[in-house]
This record gives structure tokens, C-alpha cells and sequence, in this order.
């Protein structure tokens, strides 16, 4: 941002005001005295005035410059803007990890690949569908005059049922691979997950609600708090980091042993009552689990 | 980083952008090495902006990769009178906002450890001396810190205006809003910049 200096101008009109008292305020649109309000007006063209884009002319330029040139206030306040500016200007450009245009064209002629295989309806053509196309965020004219060439490639294409219900913008190819990875992922992983959460919930739920489940909790409990505080005794011996693994597995074993007696006061409705919840807990993580890889998969 | 590259050579631009043009076209018609001359001719700048406004080099390289893959998805309706950069920019700034919101929606993550994992490259070292340098470093690093905790548009604007070197006009088209719009953003992201950096352009003025 470079500004030529100002120039004497005799003819200053409306910026023809005396030079402010030094030390009196000059907080723009506060004014009542006509200093001020010139101020005011002044500092209300400086962004103007540093864009340089010709917004301003060239005799209110130098009307400007002449006031910067008495005004100390309007002067130090176009002095800090410009030093923003320098500042965020001498930014140097980043320096790329790698270059991306191979990766970019493997990912281009991968999904042309996945794309020949699976849709036999689709060209080899590598673009999205003109309805995809409209949809993209970015494009804003779609439609609009293009090349003969890729009018000609338009009318080529085959539109593809149920991509308007997949996420906007992505290539038909991306949607068809996604649409398969979904469909694997729900007919396989789902059962999987499902069978294993009611298996779980149901194995928690017997060990909370039958009476030999009840003792042998307990019991386990009891065994694993006293093995807990066995090895950290054992740790307690080892210098520096084991008293820290001591002092975590003492705590540990503390929290067993709560356990432990919170157990045994509750009795057998409360501990039904939390078999239930730790059931449907259970379940329920698992769903969540379950929709968060599938999101995860489908880049949502 | 410059958006266009030979500056101030009116025939050399005009050559550049007839090249685009001429990329785009061969690309249309099945050639997809014209289309790895134009992500290698701009990959760069896409990278600049998407590491300016989500402060990582991972998140930018992602950012890089999507914008040519959804550009290429899109070449169809790419309005042959626009610059293709422009149009680039476009998408990867939709893609950069989309990024942010979904961010949040997730709890972002500390700007300070984003800041760790993208390097800003070293500094010309050449003129001055290592502690001229380093403060010059900080001094970036807190600018950049500055950027990051604008709002999204006004990061935005900012840094396609004082970064990317783009023009108000352009920005508006990348954006699709009004040039008085832009230039309400860029005075506002300005006047939350001075607040936030302060200290250092005090800082500045004293050592002057």
C-alpha cells in the first residue's frame, strides 16, 4: 500500500478546518463541535482511502491527506491501519508438505475405476450428473453457457436414480462406492453389533439379577480389588514411576472395594433396578457406536 | 502467494488465463492430464487459503484435495467467462466454512494445539539476524493467531484480500456478495484485528 505524500492544496473546502488543539479527543462519531465532526467524516474514508481501488478521487485524496498532515489523531489512527495491513501482508505464503496433484489424480481415476465397474449406465465420462452439478454450493450458474464440448458431454449422460438423495456435491462415483459400503456396512456390521450388544446386556443382566450372578460379581469384585492392591505393593518397590502405577492401582482397588459395598447395601430390587440401566446403557453405546463408524464411512 | 502469477504483464495474463480455458476444455473431453496441470498451476493457492483459515497443514491438504476432486465433479458448469481460480477459490471457501461449522458442531479443538501441528516456514534468513528472526516469527505467529479467531467470513475476507492478494471485485465473486458487503467485512475484520493485535502494533511503533 503505497500513498503519495500530500500535497499543498489551497483549496481544501469542506477538510478547511483548523488543526485540532493537540491533545483534545478525537474519537470518531462522538462530536458535537465541528472539529470533530470532521474528524469523524475523515476517519469514516480512511479504509477507502487505504483500499486505494480509485473509490476516492483525487482531489478529496489530497483534502484528506492535507487533514492527516495537521490532524495528529486522524494521522496515528491511518498510520495503524496501515501498519495492520503491512502486517498481515508480510505474511509469507506456506510452503505445501507435498505436492497433491498425483494424489488428487489417483483419487480421480479411482472413482472412474469404481464407477466403470459398477455402473454399466454411467460413460467413462468423469462428471457428476448436471442435477448434482446444479446442486454444488459453488456453482451458481449452473446451466449457464458452456463450452460446445461440455455441452456435448451433457447430453451424453445418463441420469442416475436416487443420487439427488445423497450429500450434494459429490461426484456420482464417491455416491455409488459409498452407497455399497453402506449397504455391506448394514447388512454385516449391524447383525454383528446387534447380536453382540443384546449378548452383552443380557450377560450383564444375568449377573446382576440371579443370585449366583450377584455372588460371583461380588465375589469377582472382592478378587479383583485385593489382586489390584497386590500389584501395587509390588510396584510400590519399583523407583520413580512405580509409586505413581502404585498410587493409581491403590486407588483403583479403593474404588473396587466401594463398589463392593455400595453392592452389597443396595440389596436385590436396587440391583435389578441397575441391572436394567447398565442393559440398556450398554445398548445403547453400542448404537451410538455403531452410527458414529457408519457416519465416520460415509464422510458425514 | 500471488492469485495471479505474472503480475503487471497484461498479454502474459491474457495467455495464462486462455491456457485455463484451453485446460478446461481438453479436460471436458476425457483428458485428465490437462486437469493435473491445472491443480498443479493452482494447487498452491488453494492450499495457502484452506492453511490461512483452518490453521492446520493436515486439514489443508484434505481441503486441497476435496476442492480439485468437487471442481473436477463440477467442470461441466464452470462459466468459461469467469477465472478459473476465482471459481477454485469459490469452492474451497465453501468447503473451508462448511469445515469450521462442522467443527463446532463438534466441540472445536484448541486453536493452540492446531498451531502446533502446521509449521509456519522459516523465515528468509538471509538479511537479518536469528533474534530479528525469531521476533519476526512470533510476531507472525500471533498474527496468524489473530486470523484464526476471526469470524468465518471475516477470516475469509481478510485473507483472500491481504493474503491471497485478491481484489474487492474478485472477492465478491468468489463469495457471491456484494463489493460494499466485502468491504463492510474487511473495515470490521480490520477494526477486530487492531484490537486483538494491539500490544504488537504498539509494539511496532515504539521500535520505529
Amino acid at each position: 500500500m503505497e500513498h503519495t505524500p500530500p500535497e499543498e492544496n489551497q483549496g481544501w473546502g469542506a477538510y478547511a478546518t483548523p488543526p485540532p488543539v493537540p491533545g483534545q479527543q478525537h474519537t470518531p462519531y462522538s462530536g458535537l463541535t465541528p472539529e470533530m465532526s470532521l474528524c469523524a467524516r475523515v476517519r469514516e474514508r480512511l479504509p477507502a482511502l487505504l483500499e486505494n481501488d480509485g473509490e476516492i478521487r483525487p482531489e478529496l485524496a489530497a483534502q484528506i491527506y492535507a487533514h492527516l498532515a495537521a490532524c495528529p489523531g486522524c494521522a496515528q489512527e491511518f498510520d495503524q491501519q496501515q501498519r495492520l495491513v503491512a502486517m498481515l501482508e508480510a505474511l509469507p505464503p506456506v510452503e505445501m508438505p507435498m505436492d497433491f496433484s498425483r494424489l488428487i489424480m489417483q483419487r480421480i481415476q479411482g472413482n472412474q475405476a469404481v464407477s466403470d465397474t459398477a455402473q454399466e449406465s454411467l460413460t467413462a465420462r468423469p462428471f457428476a450428473s448436471p442435477s448434482s452439478a446444479s446442486s454444488e454450493g459453488a456453482q451458481t450458474h449452473a446451466g449457464s453457457e458452456v463450452g460446445q464440448q461440455a455441452e456435448a458431454v451433457i447430453q451424453q449422460r445418463t441420469p442416475v436414480k436416487g443420487t439427488k438423495t445423497l450429500p450434494k456435491g459429490l461426484l456420482l462415483e464417491q455416491k455409488v462406492t459409498r452407497t455399497k459400503e453402506l449397504v455391506s456396512l448394514t447388512s454385516t456390521r449391524l447383525l454383528e453389533r446387534l447380536t453382540l450388544a443384546s449378548l452383552l446386556s443380557a450377560l450383564i443382566a444375568f449377573f446382576l439379577m440371579s443370585g449366583w450372578g450377584r455372588q460371583m460379581f461380588g465375589a469377582n469384585v472382592d478378587g479383583v480389588a485385593s489382586w489390584l492392591a497386590q500389584i501395587g505393593d509390588v510396584l510400590r518397590r519399583i523407583p520413580l514411576l512405580g509409586a505413581l502405577f502404585a498410587a493409581i492401582l491403590l486407588g483403583l482397588s479403593q474404588v473396587a472395594e466401594m463398589i463392593r459395598e455400595t453392592y452389597r447395601s443396595l440389596g436385590a430390587t436396587a440391583a435389578n433396578g441397575l441391572a436394567l440401566d447398565v442393559a440398556l446403557c450398554a445398548a445403547a453405546y453400542y448404537f451410538l457406536a455403531l452410527r458414529r463408524q457408519r457416519g465416520q464411512r460415509l464422510g458425514v | 502467494m500471488k492469485a495471479l502469477a505474472f503480475k503487471g504483464e497484461t498479454r502474459t495474463i491474457t495467455l495464462v488465463e486462455q491456457t485455463d480455458a484451453e485446460l478446461v476444455r481438453q479436460t471436458l473431453c476425457g483428458n485428465t492430464a490437462a486437469y493435473n496441470s491445472l491443480v498443479q498451476r493452482y494447487q498452491r493457492q488453494v492450499y495457502n487459503l484452506a492453511y490461512r483459515m483452518l490453521g492446520n497443514a493436515e486439514d489443508a491438504g484434505d481441503l486441497v484435495q476435496e476442492t480439485f476432486l468437487r471442481a473436477y465433479g463440477a467442470l461441466a458448469s464452470f462459466r468459461q467467462d469467469a477465472s478459473f481460480l476465482t471459481w477454485l477459490y469459490k469452492i474451497a471457501s465453501n468447503l473451508c466454512i462448511d469445515q469450521l461449522r462442522s467443527r463446532k458442531a463438534k466441540g472445536a479443538l484448541s486453536l493452540d494445539v492446531e498451531l502446533e501441528e502446521g509449521r509456519e516456514p522459516a523465515a528468509d534468513t538471509r538479511v537479518c539476524g536469528p533474534e530479528a528472526t525469531a521476533v519476526r516469527g512470533a510476531v507472525q505467529d500471533v498474527v496468524q493467531r489473530a486470523i484464526l479467531n476471526l469470524p468465518e467470513r471475516y477470516r475469509l475476507v481478510v485473507v483472500m484480500r491481504h493474503l491471497q492478494d485478491m481484489s474487492v471485485d474478485e472477492i465478491a465473486r468468489a463469495l457471491d456478495m456484494p463489493t460494499g458487503t466485502v468491504k463492510t467485512h474487511l473495515f470490521r475484520a480490520r477494526e477486530m484485528l487492531r484490537e486483538r493485535l494491539c500490544p504488537v502494533l504498539e509494539m511496532e511503533t515504539d521500535g520505529k
